[in-house]
């Protein structure tokens, strides 16, 4: 990527960035017109060429044009998960040159939509409660990677993730696109993670290196169905320039 | 996980927390050289002592391995370290007076209110006489080094915050050594006049048995008491034991008079085998602050390795997160697929 914004540089989402309010969220039935040709990136979707390189890797390990459902997920919140998953929807779409649809699972604080600069909804909820179609809530990115907010609650976040989890909406998305990615809600916190991840069976775990403590990781995979694959964010050295040569690091 | 491996990560705990921990380094050594700072000029004073073996009164533990100037700086380290000995040292020299007057006037340095502060040290005031020779007894330990700097030269120096001090306190250990080691003697030669009499008087009176046996026999036969008499075997032996008698008599009879000699020589100057060749003097300039600023370099080294070692040690410890892509494998169990690096 050309330009990189600088929170996108960092992995951290920007504090200060607008969010729609609960109350101020349109209802439902008020759905707006949404233009379907593809908007350009804003720059917090821009992702760091390092970042790409390395999921472009990780793609290749979990199976590359063969990935059908991944779940991108964290074991505690602000590890670099969303990028992760933006990431590895474009390598999927760049790569191999598959339809993509980015699905927006972390109820309780979605940022896709957000971050990507598209409408909050209607999204996976809405899907979840067929009260929007598969064309309503699949919106276009870039060429080739659609998005599927997360969309309005009409319950709490662990009843609609039970419902998500129970109906057929994620199969259906694989119906239309060549490989779903989910941006997961993280596993630990009380949140639907847990419920989220029964839906996938090849699961990223994203580790923000020196942040998150192996204890709370534990407990995070030990909830899993699955064996995570781990790809570990942010990693950095405190070594000067001349003791990593000597290192070798 | 591999040696290298966590070596490379106590080093990275180090240049992570860098300024954390070379920071009460460097309080640690601005603290040493402070110290060094404030530190009062000292006085050294030596006395040179020239020693021998003992001739009169030989010791019987002596090591004929070590010089006399080893053997004897080892008795006068082992005396010193002795409160009975530095209790006659302050008494001698004027260290017990200056140390009542200084806690009768005074209260003390910083270190004693500091300790005093934490319930280390007693109240303040006028120091009880066994308060006064626990004083003495640590600042002459502390303060005293004595030396073999030669065969037969031991040299003891001591150092003090008043010249006067310092020259009147060396003195006063050599010259409480000599006392010593001639009362020592004394001692000994006394018990073996003693040991010697007691001798003496025994084969006296064992001879006069003899005597008396011989005597008797004679007058029982009268004709072993002709000149050209042939002794029968009785007679033979009670000559025998006669003159065995006087031969025993008259051997206790030399040690005894070679203990009486060596005692009353031990009462002249200069035959206990000490002898001071070079008398305390009154030093004139303080002593070098060399010895000071390498103790206060050295400790505040340790001290800064210490810091720095633990430092590292429990940080690491304390650090239980994922930093490096194998620790994925090696502590998690778990597959990596990939590391992002950190985009500055």
């Amino acid at each position: 990527m050309a330009a990189v914004s600088q929170d996108e540089q960092t992995n951290r989402p920007r504090p200060d960035a607008a969010r729609p309010k609960p109350d101020a969220r349109p209802k439902p039935d008020a759905r707006p017109l949404r233009a379907k040709a593809p908007k350009p990136a804003p720059e917090d979707v821009r992702i760091p060429r390092q970042m790409l390189e390395v999921c472009r890797s990780a793609s290749l390990l979990l199976g590359g044009p063969n990935i059908r459902r991944l779940g991108v997920t964290s074991a505690l919140r602000e590890e670099g998960r969303t990028s992760i998953a933006l990431a590895m929807a474009v390598v999927q779409r760049e790569d191999y040159g598959r339809r993509v649809a980015l699905v927006d699972m972390d109820l309780e604080n979605p940022a896709l939509a957000r971050r990507a600069g598209l409408e909050p909804w209607p999204g996976l909820a809405e899907l979840t409660r067929r009260e929007a179609t598969m064309e309503e809530v699949l919106q276009p990115l870039s060429d080739g990677v659609l998005v599927v907010p997360s969309g309005v609650l009409a319950a709490s976040a662990a009843r609609t993730m039970t419902d998500i989890v129970k109906s057929d909406v994620l199969a259906e998305l694989e119906r239309h696109v060549d490989v779903v990615i989910a941006d997961m809600p993280p596993l630990l916190g009380g949140g639907p993670g847990s419920a989220a991840s029964r839906a996938f069976r090849e699961i990223l775990l994203v580790i923000r290196a020196g942040v998150t403590p192996v204890a709370r990781i534990k407990e995070a995979t030990d909830d899993l169905q699955v064996v995570p694959h781990v790809l570990l964010n942010d990693i950095h050295t405190s070594l000067p320039r001349w003791m990593r040569r000597l290192t070798g690091r | 996980m591999p040696h290298w491996l966590a070596m490379v990560r106590l080093l990275e705990t180090f240049f992570r927390h860098r300024l954390l921990l070379l920071g009460p380094v460097v309080l640690v050594l601005v603290g040493a050289a402070g110290w060094v700072l404030v530190q009062p000029p000292t006085y050294q004073s030596s006395v040179r002592v020239w020693v021998e073996r003992q001739t009169l009164v030989p010791d019987p533990n002596s090591n004929p391995y070590l010089t006399p100037a080893q053997e004897q700086a080892g008795v006068l380290t082992e005396l010193i370290s002795t409160k009975y000995f530095d209790a006659k040292i302050g008494h001698r020299s004027q260290l017990g007076a200056a140390i009542s007057a200084a806690s009768a006037h005074g209260s003390g340095g910083i270190r004693t209110r500091l300790m005093r502060l934490v319930g280390l040290a007693g109240p303040g005031g006028p120091l009880s006489q066994s308060q006064i020779d626990d004083q003495v007894f640590n600042t002459i330990l502390a303060s005293t080094i004595v030396v073999p700097t030669g065969p037969e030269i031991v040299q003891v120096t001591y150092t003090a915050g008043d010249p006067a001090m310092a020259s009147q306190v060396a003195q006063a250990i050599v010259d409480q050594f000599v006392d010593e080691t001639l009362t020592n003697q004394r001692v000994q030669a006394d018990a073996g006049v003693a040991f010697y009499t007691s001798q003496v008087n025994q084969s006296q009176a064992d001879q006069a048995v003899a005597d008396k046996a011989v005597d008797d026999y004679l007058l029982a036969n009268p004709s072993q008491r002709a000149v050209n008499a042939i002794p029968d075997a009785r007679m033979l032996q009670l000559r025998r034991d006669d003159d065995a008698a006087h031969q025993r008599t008259q051997s206790v009879l030399d040690k005894l008079d070679s203990s009486r000699l060596n005692r009353i020589a031990l009462d002249q100057t200069g035959t206990a085998g000490v002898r001071v060749l070079d008398k305390a003097e009154t030093p004139t300039s303080p002593a070098s602050s060399k010895k000071v600023i390498l103790e206060a370099v050295g400790v505040g080294l340790v001290l800064a390795v210490l810091i720095v070692v633990v430092g590292v040690l429990a940080l690491t410890w304390l650090d239980s997160t994922i930093r490096r892509p194998d620790e994925i494998e090696t502590i998690l169990d778990l597959r990596p697929v990939g590391s992002v690096p950190r985009v500055s």
